[in-house]
């Protein structure tokens, strides 16, 4: 209980989450054609519906890392890093329980690993981490005005 | 908690993420089509064997897109050695049981560059497989060669578990 209340905790791994989204959206960015293909391998989407989530979603990681990384509405960044964590885990249990032989498309091209328990397992941890940065009463560095 | 969530923020930022999203992908070289299209294939003609000399020997500049073959066609080139099967699937199941002959190019890191991707003959037939009907790796292989001057490419219908259910040659 002490660690959730110390600030250097926090600290680190708040930046180990921003990090983490910041290369994630950076790849999907830069290869939105592998990015979609690897949404597609899920079979969870309607096909014309792809391109649209591999065009955005990325923004999104990237966007909300870099504003976790400066501390900015640090909640509101966690509630969204975590819920797409939550998302995207949840996707990569439905493809080990299809049996699908597919890369996860975490990273883009960058790395490339493939759907399994060790994949969920890593994410699972990603989750507990925005959990903690969610429920602690972590101050933000700039709280910008409603 | 969620009543100190301002929702209205991260409702902000999923609407810029779209328009960032959409702006970035429409100056992008390599940006996306906004609706993505399926591939349709198209099975193999049949008497694809007779043409095979003609095929392997001289350069075709017409790249026709991957078509499905079956199983038993498959085996029919297999016999006449003028095809090379290719193992879209991870190195870990290759390296368990794989169709005799084939070479594994994971399909989950192909890269045009990779050494035994360029020591390949684009003019040659190939026939790209994975695991089962379900398994679409070989879809994408086939047609990530297609897209980098590979002229003929055919995708193994219900990939090595319908070659193994007729018994047909495996290793090790």
């Amino acid at each position: 209980m002490f660690l959730l209340k110390n600030t250097y905790f926090l600290l680190i791994i708040r930046i180990i989450l921003s990090i983490v989204f910041i290369i994630s959206g950076i790849e999907k960015i830069a290869n939105p054609s592998e990015f979609a293909q690897s949404i597609e391998n899920y079979r969870l989407l309607p096909i014309f519906s792809i391109n649209i989530f591999a065009i955005f979603l990325p923004w999104l990681e990237l966007i909300a890392g870099m504003l976790l990384l400066f501390g900015i509405k640090i909640r509101e960044n966690s509630m969204l890093i975590t819920s797409l964590m939550m998302l995207f885990t949840t996707a990569v249990i439905i493809a080990i329980f299809r049996n699908l032989d597919i890369d996860c498309g975490c990273f883009g091209t960058l790395a490339a690993q493939k759907v399994g328990f060790r994949k969920v397992l890593e994410n699972s941890v990603l989750i507990c981490i925005g959990f903690i940065l969610l429920f602690s009463k972590v101050q933000s560095s700039i709280e910008l005005k409603n | 908690m969620l009543k100190q969530i301002n929702f209205r923020f991260i409702f902000l930022l999923i609407v810029i993420s779209i328009l960032l999203g959409v702006f970035y992908n429409f100056l992008s070289p390599f940006g996306v089509k906004f609706i993505r299209e399926n591939i349709e294939l198209q099975y193999a003609e049949p008497n694809i064997d007779n043409d095979l000399d003609s095929l392997n020997s001289t350069a075709n500049y017409n790249i026709t897109p991957p078509s499905l073959i079956m199983t038993e066609a498959a085996y029919t080139l297999y016999n006449s050695k003028k095809i090379l099967f290719i193992d879209a699937r991870d190195q870990w199941d290759f390296d368990e049981s794989h169709i005799k002959g084939s070479i594994n190019i994971p399909e989950y890191k192909f890269d045009m560059n990779m050494p035994i991707v360029k020591a390949l003959n684009k003019n040659f037939t190939f026939i790209v497989y994975c695991g089962d009907v379900e398994c679409d790796v070989s879809k994408r292989l086939a047609v990530n060669l297609s897209e980098i001057g590979f002229n003929k490419i055919y995708i193994l219908e219900g990939g090595v578990e319908n070659w193994i259910a007729n018994n047909y040659p495996m290793e090790p």
